[in-house]
């Protein structure tokens, strides 16, 4: 069989992919759209809804949460080397265990 | 994600300060090699192709100021093509070849068949040395034809175009944009792509090609496909890139003037916008498709034109999406504002001054295009994008009635 004679039954097959993608995407922008448009619109004229807040990076709150972060990101960085050096350690006594159970007994 | 747009962005930018700067310099240093070979005494036959989707009257006054050109009346004719029009644009096809006998030939074809197939059935009528292909709703200054056959003194021009001013620039704050845009499409981004003789798309409203090059390309027009579906749009640019392919020069001879009516109405103007996108998308995936086919004939500044350029605009759809999590005002950002409005006074500026009849009322137009750019990049890619197995006439869907013999506008 030659590249020619499956070269239709190919196009059909990508072209019916292509244009499920593409119904697909179009869909979700357009769905994407319309959100963002009544979003917007609903929180212009509530005042009861609690709103969506972009916070800025320099932002009392964000700072603090940031650094409250970074500490315990700092405390997990700790823990993890204690633990690789017990994990060393515990290997370390099992190998020394190992060496002296296979010493002959008298 | 946002650091990947910012690279592709900044690497345009690189890229294009580069090339600009090397562009001035070729044109500075080397003037004759970015100079032009012009032969106003050349006057080889041309055959005028007017391929016509509902235009109307349009397309009479089309014939009428291209028969109207200071070129020998023997050397050149019309052959005015209908694809089977849904207004009555055969009937003005048919008065103008009562009107100018022996000049123009008007035709029909069986069934729509879309400008590409047009074009090049038209052509098989026709046995001049140059095929000039223009837009059915387009004007024409007088010299516009040896302007454009004067440029094929040099034996690798393969392609030469003209530029196109806008006749209704103040009817609306559309066509007050549009003549920003045309401006800027047409006049000032080409003039760089003219110093090294690659423009990567002469419009299809007015391009000169040699018929031997149009008959070398002609089988790759009628086999352009996308998996299967024929594609009968953006044959211009396809015919551009083409010759530049098989290694000549391309050029667009700002002296070569015609002027088309802008759209109006938002329909037609989106219509149009989008075939435009989708013409260069398609090209884009033909570039890479066959990239080194490029390398060692086709100019550098061509390459980057084919390549980069077009990127940049779907990097900037990408941009457009991720914004507004960032910053849902960016696009009302004043700084957004400030640098679209001072763009918009040096073109006003400028276009005021080199074409006083497009002179532009209102100033702040400009701000609504940068609007309009928005819109553009943030669905018409994605929809041009996503529509490649679809092809039409594009912005001609319009039906206007008026009878030949009725008053007509020039």
């Amino acid at each position: 069989m030659h590249l020619e004679d499956i070269k239709p039954a190919i196009n059909r097959s990508v072209l019916m992919l292509y244009r499920v993608f593409a119904i697909v995407t179009l869909y979700a922008v357009l769905a994407g759209v319309v959100m963002f448009a009544f979003g917007s619109a609903f929180y212009a004229g509530s005042k009861t809804w609690v709103a969506p807040v972009i916070l800025s990076q320099g932002d009392k709150e964000a700072l603090d949460l940031t650094s409250k972060t970074l500490s315990t990101q700092n405390t997990v960085d700790d823990l993890k080397l204690d633990m690789a050096k017990l994990e060393d350690t515990i290997g370390e006594a099992q190998l020394h265990k190992a060496k002296l159970e296979t010493l002959p007994r008298h | 994600m946002l650091t990947f747009i910012l690279c592709v962005l900044g690497l345009r930018l690189s890229l294009s300060i580069a090339k600009y700067a090397w562009s001035i310099v070729m044109r500075i240093g080397h003037p004759k090699l970015s100079g032009l070979v012009q032969d106003y005494a050349l006057e080889p036959t041309v055959s005028i192709l007017l391929p016509c989707f509902n235009e109307g009257p349009d397309v009479y006054n089309s014939i009428r100021t291209i028969l109207e050109c200071d070129y020998p009346a023997g050397k050149f004719g019309v052959i005015a093509t209908d694809d089977r029009s849904r207004d009555d644009s055969w009937e003005w096809l048919q008065k103008a070849a009562a009107d100018f006998p022996g000049r123009v030939i008007a035709r029909q074809n069986s069934r729509n068949m879309g400008k590409s197939r047009t074009l090049i059935d038209a052509s098989h009528l026709s046995t001049s040395d140059i095929i000039l292909v223009i837009d059915s709703d387009c004007i024409f200054a007088k010299d516009t034809i040896r302007e454009l056959v004067s440029c094929f003194a040099d034996p690798k021009m393969g392609v030469v175009g003209g530029t196109v001013g806008v006749r209704n620039p103040n009817t609306n704050s559309l066509t007050q944009v549009q003549t920003y845009v045309y401006f800027l499409a047409f006049d000032l981004w080409k003039t760089f792509e003219n110093w090294t003789k690659s423009v990567t798309c002469v419009g299809g409203y007015l391009m000169a090609i040699r018929r031997h090059l149009f008959e070398q390309i002609e089988p790759k027009i009628l086999t352009r496909n996308w998996f299967g579906v024929e594609v009968m749009e953006g044959e211009d640019r396809y015919i551009t890139h083409h010759a530049l392919l098989l290694g000549y020069d391309t050029y667009v001879n700002p002296k070569a003037r015609c002027w088309t009516t802008a759209p109006d109405k938002y329909a037609q103007f989106f219509s149009q916008q989008y075939h435009w996108r989708k013409s260069g998308a398609r090209d884009l995936c033909m570039t890479y498709k066959s990239l080194w086919s490029h390398l060692g004939i086709m100019h550098p500044n061509g390459i980057y034109c084919s390549t980069v350029a077009p990127l940049t605009v779907l990097t900037f759809t990408l941009g457009i999406f991720i914004a507004p999590l960032f910053d849902p005002l960016f696009f009302l950002h004043p700084i957004t504002l400030v640098i679209s409005l001072a763009t918009g006074a040096v073109l006003r500026m400028i276009i005021s001054r080199h074409f006083p009849d497009q002179k532009i009322a209102n100033p702040l137009a400009f701000a609504f295009f940068g609007f309009w750019w928005i819109i553009n990049s943030f669905y018409l890619t994605v929809l041009s994008l996503l529509t490649f197995d679809f092809s039409d006439w594009g912005s001609r869907a319009k039906k206007r009635v008026r009878r030949p013999g009725q008053e007509l506008c020039t």
